[in-house]
């Protein structure tokens, strides 16, 4: 097939939840993207934007509201039970929380021979030649196979999650924040792992963090979401340098970093991240955002191109990028 | 500078069933007033046993020695009222999780009157008034005293959690992750608060966190933890500019930026020493890639390699004295 079409397609993607009788909570609205073939595409955004909710819905473990998703150009949401059985042996996910997500009554050897077990290879001899292989590839002890989840510690764990992730054909893994809860030393090391096997295998990634450096190192492209949607689209270079949409904006200028010589210029955005029940029309960020006119607050912004491969949903985006130089800092 | 507090060779061991938890091990640190000290380091590595140590608030199994001194006198031989004064009077401290460190059956205003009432007192009239202030100082309206904590976000819970800290006026405010469970954009609003709240009332911090990007932005000295001493200390820019140990060197290029090339993250060894069975010598030898013999038996002291810049690492000290 050739590399102009995409692996993955996610097109118009919702999930509503109803709360109450007349509350509809809207976590995934309206979001598109496409991801090809040994890239990592980058979802970023605060907690409660709906990024998880992504991550679930294309991995089929919630089902969509509305919209369509294509593996390979099969659509995934209308598969029997059989193709979607299949299905899961190509897409896969790795969960942020290693303690969690691993079964604490099993050994190692046995959640990664679970998955070979489920897709009908019952012979011993090859579930342990399967087995090895992938701890081969991500490294782990083969003396750790009878060990249990508790007695690893947190960054071994995710290479646990990792290698169950690998253990069948997968060529395009859910990241869901895998490495939030690691310490740094650590979290470097799954970063590694994750881009190693990457080029080895050529796996495509939707990698999914709060975390805009950790994100921008290992994606080639970021999208940046905002209650439920996403607000701009870009190059992982260019979507730092060039920066569209408002929030991306603030976003970015509030990563603590280390900065030795000049002081930094942050723009503070104002109160919290509104309510995704019922929402108001208009852009979502508009109650925040220091540059909304009375348009925003009646008009949803589209996701429209601002420059080849950049995507921005924001009436003002290339005014923003302009103001976001002399903003001031603004107060609380 | 005027020292406000000092920790003096600081040991913490905790005694469980099976086994001895070395936790802190022979810390020396100093806080002058009015000095932001940030306390770095990765989970384990004692920073919040440093912490609570500093307000008598160990639990009694806990095995101490060495000495903390608040304005020269030690914190381990208070009785129990001059305790009561020191603790969220002199020296109060915000915690890293906001929700539980507020009582959810008592609104925010009971709560800051709580702190007052506590520490310094008055008319009730006036107490409800200075609660009031507190939380128009954190950024929240003064009608929401009436609030219960659930009714909060959790930026706004911090911010509850700062006026409480703040309204006996502490001379020293110790901050243990306190942005941690946050967003980064909440996040932003924190530490700007902190530092202007810092700036303006001359208060010294003590900043403990893992992110070292927090440090660089608010905080004058740093010192790097690890296996429950300091292995490196001194002017935030001259640590994170010209990284000694080989730790701090490690933990800097674990970091992935938010600028420049995207380069291989150098990926630190190994893991974090164990607490119940220590390395001899220097605890991060077995991680070390410049480890040497000496490493192996024999602990380094913390020594000065240049003004305000102190490392303890043998292959420093040997520079040193050729």
């Amino acid at each position: 097939m050739s590399q102009t079409r995409p692996m993955l397609e996610a097109r118009h993607l919702k999930r509503y939840f109803q709360i109450s009788k007349k509350d509809v909570l809207q976590a995934v609205d309206d979001v598109s993207f496409e991801i090809y073939e040994g890239e990592t595409l980058g979802l970023v955004g605060e907690s409660g934007c709906g990024k998880s909710t992504v991550g679930n819905v294309v991995m089929r473990l919630l089902p969509p509201t509305a919209g369509k998703l294509f593996y390979r150009g099969k659509d995934v949401f209308s598969l029997n039970e059989r193709e979607g059985k299949e299905l899961r042996t190509r897409m896969q996910i790795i969960f942020q929380d290693p303690y969690s997500s691993l079964n604490p009554r099993k050994t190692v050897f046995s959640i990664l021979s679970e998955a070979y077990r489920i897709h009908g290879i019952t012979d011993k001899k090859e579930i342990q030649r399967r087995v090895h292989g992938v701890c081969e590839m991500v490294e782990i002890p083969q003396n750790l196979l009878d060990h249990y989840p508790h007695e690893l510690d947190g960054g071994m764990r995710q290479v646990v999650g990792i290698a169950r992730a690998l253990s069948l054909s997968a060529d395009f893994i859910v990241c869901d924040e895998p490495v939030s809860s690691l310490d740094v030393s650590v979290q470097a090391r799954i970063v590694n792992l994750l881009t190693d096997i990457q080029k080895q295998k050529r796996l495509s990634y939707l990698f999914i963090s709060h975390d805009l450096s950790v994100v921008r190192h290992i994606s080639n492209r970021i999208a940046v979401m905002y209650l439920g949607r996403i607000v701009e689209t870009a190059e992982a270079d260019v979507i730092f340098k060039n920066t569209m949409h408002p929030y991306s904006i603030a976003l970015l200028s509030a990563v603590p970093q280390i900065v030795l010589d000049e002081r930094v210029h942050r723009i503070l955005l104002k109160g919290d991240v509104s309510s995704p029940v019922n929402p108001p029309p208009g852009c979502r960020f508009a109650p925040r955002c220091w540059m909304a006119e009375e348009r925003c607050f009646a008009e949803s912004p589209p996701l429209v191109e601002v420059e080849p491969g950049h995507q921005a949903a924001c009436f003002y985006a290339s005014a923003a990028r302009k103001r976001s130089a002399q903003a001031k800092k603004r107060s609380l | 500078m005027e020292t406000l507090l000092s920790i003096k060779e600081l040991g913490v061991v905790y005694h469980t069933e099976r086994s001895k938890v070395y936790a802190v091990n022979g810390l020396s640190l100093e806080i002058a007033k009015g000095e932001s000290l940030g306390l770095v380091g990765e989970t384990g590595a004692g920073k919040t046993t440093t912490a609570l140590a500093a307000l008598n608030l160990l639990p009694k199994s806990a095995e101490r020695s060495g000495d903390i001194l608040y304005e020269g006198k030690s914190v381990f031989h208070m009785r129990e009222r001059e305790l009561l004064k020191l603790r969220g009077g002199e020296i109060a401290m915000i915690f890293q999780n906001p929700l539980t460190a507020l009582n959810p059956v008592f609104t925010v205003g009971e709560q800051i009157e709580m702190v007052l009432r506590a520490h310094g007192g008055g008319k009730n009239r006036q107490i409800r008034e200075r609660a009031g202030e507190l939380l128009e100082t954190v950024g929240i309206p003064r009608y929401r005293l009436k609030d219960y904590p659930g009714q909060f976000s959790g930026g706004m819970r911090q911010r509850v959690g700062i006026a409480a800290a703040l309204a006996s006026s502490p001379k020293l405010l110790i901050a243990d992750e306190p942005t941690t469970a946050l967003d980064v954009t909440i996040q932003a609003q924190i530490l700007e608060l902190m530092k202007e709240l810092q700036l303006r009332s001359n208060m010294s911090l003590l900043m403990i966190t893992h992110n070292l990007g927090i440090i660089s932005e608010l905080c004058q000295h740093v010192a790097v933890m690890y296996a429950g001493t300091i292995i490196e200390y001194g002017e935030v820019a001259k640590v994170f500019k010209n990284p000694l140990h080989p730790y701090t060197i490690g933990l800097l290029g674990a970091l992935p930026k938010l600028d420049g090339p995207r380069s291989r993250l150098t990926a630190i060894p190994g893991r974090i020493a164990d607490p119940q069975n220590l390395p001899p010598g220097c605890p991060f030898h077995p991680r070390c890639e410049r480890c040497q013999e000496e490493c192996q038996s024999k602990t380094p002291g913390l020594a000065a390699i240049e003004e305000k810049h102190f490392v303890s690492c043998h292959l420093y000290t040997k520079e040193v004295r050729p």
